[in-house]
């Protein structure tokens, strides 16, 4: 009985264990599979999913699809359906019919794998609409180097430079590289805008004459300070055989060099008396970089550098809405809007660069007449009715030629005059431009409205862009309503114009642009910022970390010097990269992508539209397929 | 190739392909960067000035190294400074030569782990 029993329970294990070895073959041999159905699978659903949205035409049995494409690929297009035609073997072949339509077209931008990683980033703000300035294009190499501005040493940007460049080297290989994460992946997408930022931090960091924070002395420096800098000028000395009394003697087999008591023999001043010797020919001289007062002349120069750079970009912005002024139609709003923010953006930020550029070409003698360019451009407003020479209340016995320090071309009277004379037009200029820029809009639409109805005119295409509608909101006037399909596109009705809210519109567009002049300049001191941070803090990890562990202890005869140096080193390089590299890299990326989304694209840019998404299988299957 | 897998297999647990090629990319970089600074050092490099010991002497009217009547002359000599620089110039090289070591043997790994990849493909 029992052995029955024991037989039939090796039965009954052996069919479960067949059954269980049965199934785990099946299924290794699904799981082979599994992936490939899986990406089968998504392929055939966006496949019908794009088919769902053909229209069926019920009399003649075929499907219609209305859609973009760009139009010098339609006979690339035609081509692909002819293919696909003979391909399936059917009969009737596809037709491909060219309508026309009031709707915004989607915009599409053909890059290439450099470009790409640019469009990426101007897209990341919002997509161009159809037909509007690219910004792109210049962002290839602006964006570079306000990064190189900020970024500006020459050590840092190589090894960045060298990182984009083994990038790129190998490209192929690491395209399909997922073993990094979505940070790798962002990275190696962005080799080409990397390379960039490494080139021009690499030119930057020579003009800053900034390598790993050490200056580079190629050219011998242009300075003379009080002590003989350089092996050298040690040779000519006066020989002394007791006390030393010059800055610098030998005294029998020594040379002695005297540091004065209070005196800092290594504050740099300009030299007054003497005319001024030829500078240094590329970049900042070396001797600055001993000098005590380093910083305040870096500062000086960094500041001035970023306002005249970010002038620069704003006019070039300004500059740039033209063309879409033109291409749009809108001859109007070159004369109402943008020649009045060209004045004023020219007659106070434009004389202020002409100052900077002025001052740094003239020489003022003595020098504490050097004019307080900041105080200039103030007191221009504030002391609208007085000379320049005037803003401070002299006493009788003061020394003329020392009190001048608004007066830029000259401290006597004629220049002064000249710079008042100059200083009164731009303000009038200045303050002309805000009533222009405000009114002038809104009452020429009025005037048109008004025609328009006399004349009883049902409607008028009118091609406004949509920069009218640019703080996003649904706009009550003519009729450009960018945010719906686009329907009523271009056309105006005569019921919809409000003149209260065309002005309240205008008035804002204005107000923006006037006090973003003056924030969006003193924005761009960041340059300026991030350039001084970075340099501390390089400066800072070289002497806490080389400089006094190492080089101090090797140069002073330590005994295994080589072993302190190699580890102080790795720890060196390793702080380098993770915070002079990666986080201020990091920082001044995202500060010059700033510059260029906010004070750069604000003065021309709209960015509402969508962008343009043929169906494509790589999107599919990354899983990409949501409306991106 | 058992015995040489073996092999392979524990140096492998040293280093894998992603530590070798850092520490390749670090001693590369090491000793590039040290030698030149081992070169700059030795060239008397006035922007270096900062970074060597020159042992700058106070003078007082104790010293019998003071020269003159001057207090509070702090002078260096030539001599000294040189020895610092080139005190500083060896010990860089020094550590450079160190890293060119590290360069080889990470050279090795990654060329141990480029020729495993290769054999575990076939």
């Amino acid at each position: 009985m029992s052995v029955a029993v024991s037989n039939r329970i090796n039965d009954l294990m052996t069919v479960l264990r067949t059954t269980e070895d049965h199934s785990i073959t099946q299924l290794q041999e699904i799981a082979l599979e599994l992936d490939t159905c899986r990406r089968k699978v998504k392929k055939i659903k966006s496949i019908y999913h794009a088919l769902n949205m053909f229209n069926l035409d019920v009399t003649q049995r075929c499907l219609i699809a209305e859609c973009w494409c760009p139009v010098e690929d339609l006979d690339q297009i035609q081509q692909a359906l002819t293919n696909g035609t003979e391909r399936s073997g059917s009969t009737v072949p596809s037709i491909l019919n060219r309508m026309s339509t009031n709707d915004a077209p989607p915009t599409y931008f053909k890059t290439n794998k450099f470009t790409r990683g640019y469009q990426a980033i101007v897209n990341s703000y919002g997509v161009a609409n159809y037909g509007e300035v690219n910004p792109t294009l210049f962002t290839i190499i602006t964006f570079p180097f306000l990064f190189g501005v900020m970024f500006g040493d020459a050590g840092h940007g190589t090894i960045m430079f060298l990182f984009a460049l083994g990038l790129i080297v190998f490209e192929k290989r690491l395209k399909n590289y997922t073993g990094g994460g979505e940070m790798f992946t962002t990275i190696f997408q962005g080799r080409y805008i990397i390379i960039l930022m490494g080139a021009f931090s690499i030119y930057t960091g020579l003009i800053y004459n900034d390598v790993f924070s050490k200056s580079l002395n190629i050219f011998g420096s242009h300075w003379n300070p009080a002590y003989p800098y350089g092996r050298g000028s040690l040779d000519n000395l006066p020989t002394t055989s007791d006390s030393c009394q010059e800055k610098a003697c030998v005294v029998g087999d020594r040379t002695c060099i005297l540091m004065g008591e209070g005196e800092d023999m290594t504050t740099i001043f300009p030299r007054e008396a003497t005319p001024p010797r030829y500078p240094y020919p590329f970049g900042i001289d070396p001797v600055w970089q001993s000098a005590t007062n380093k910083l305040v002349f870096i500062n000086s120069y960094k500041m001035k550098m970023s306002i005249i750079l970010g002038v620069g970009q704003m006019f070039f912005g300004v500059i740039l809405s033209i063309f879409n002024h033109i291409h749009f139609a809108n001859y109007h709003r070159i004369f109402m809007e943008f020649i009045p923010q060209i004045l004023f953006l020219l007659s106070i930020f434009g004389w202020l660069v002409f100052l900077i550029l002025y001052k740094f070409c003239s020489y003022y003698k003595p020098l504490i007449t050097a004019p307080s360019l900041l105080i200039t451009l103030i007191q221009m407003f504030l002391e609208f009715s007085k000379a320049p020479n005037d803003y401070v209340t002299r006493k009788p016995d003061d020394d003329p030629d020392l009190l001048n320090e608004y007066s830029v071309f000259g401290s006597d009277q004629t220049h002064g005059a000249i710079q008042a004379y100059i200083m009164k037009l731009l303000v009038v200029v200045a303050v002309v431009c805000v009533p222009w820029m405000l009114a002038s809009k809104p009452l020429y639409l009025l005037f048109l409205h008004k025609k328009r109805t006399k004349k009883g005119e049902a409607y008028t295409p009118f091609n406004v862009q949509s920069g009218d509608s640019s703080d996003g909101e649904t706009d009550a006037m003519v009729g450009a309503e960018p945010d719906d399909d686009g329907k009523e596109g271009g056309v105006m009705h005569a019921e919809e114009f409000e003149f209260g809210e065309v002005f309240i519109h205008q008035a804002i567009h204005t107000i923006e642009y006037c006090l973003g002049t003056i924030s969006n300049t003193a924005s761009y001191l960041r340059l300026w910022a991030l350039s001084l941070a970075h340099a501390e803090l390089s400066e800072v990890l070289w002497q806490m970390v080389l400089q006094m562990y190492g080089f101090k202890l090797a140069s002073g005869g330590a005994v295994a010097g080589w072993l302190i140096i190699a580890g102080l080193w790795v720890f060196w390089a390793v702080l380098t990269v993770g915070i002079l590299l990666v986080m201020e890299g990091l920082s001044a990326f995202l500060h010059a992508l700033r510059l260029h989304w906010v004070e750069f694209q604000s003065k021309f840019y709209t960015g509402d539209g969508c962008k343009f998404l043929p169906f494509s299988f790589e999107r599919v299957l990354s899983g990409d397929d949501t409306d991106e | 190739m058992a015995g040489g897998s073996t092999a392979g297999n524990i140096l492998f647990t040293i280093c894998g392909p992603k530590c070798s090629l850092c520490c390749l990319v670090v001693s590369t970089w090491g000793v590039i960067m040290l030698g030149l600074l081992g070169v700059f050092f030795k060239l008397e490099a006035v922007a270096l000035f900062e970074d060597i010991e020159t042992g700058l002497h106070k003078c007082t009217d104790k010293d019998h190294d003071c020269i003159g009547s001057l207090n509070n002359v702090e002078y260096f000599a030539e001599d000294d400074v040189t020895r610092a620089y080139s005190n500083a110039a060896y010990s860089c090289w020094g550590a450079a030569a160190l890293y060119l070591f590290f360069l080889g043997l990470s050279g090795t790994f990654v060329g141990i782990n480029y020729w495993r990849s290769k054999v575990s493909q076939h």
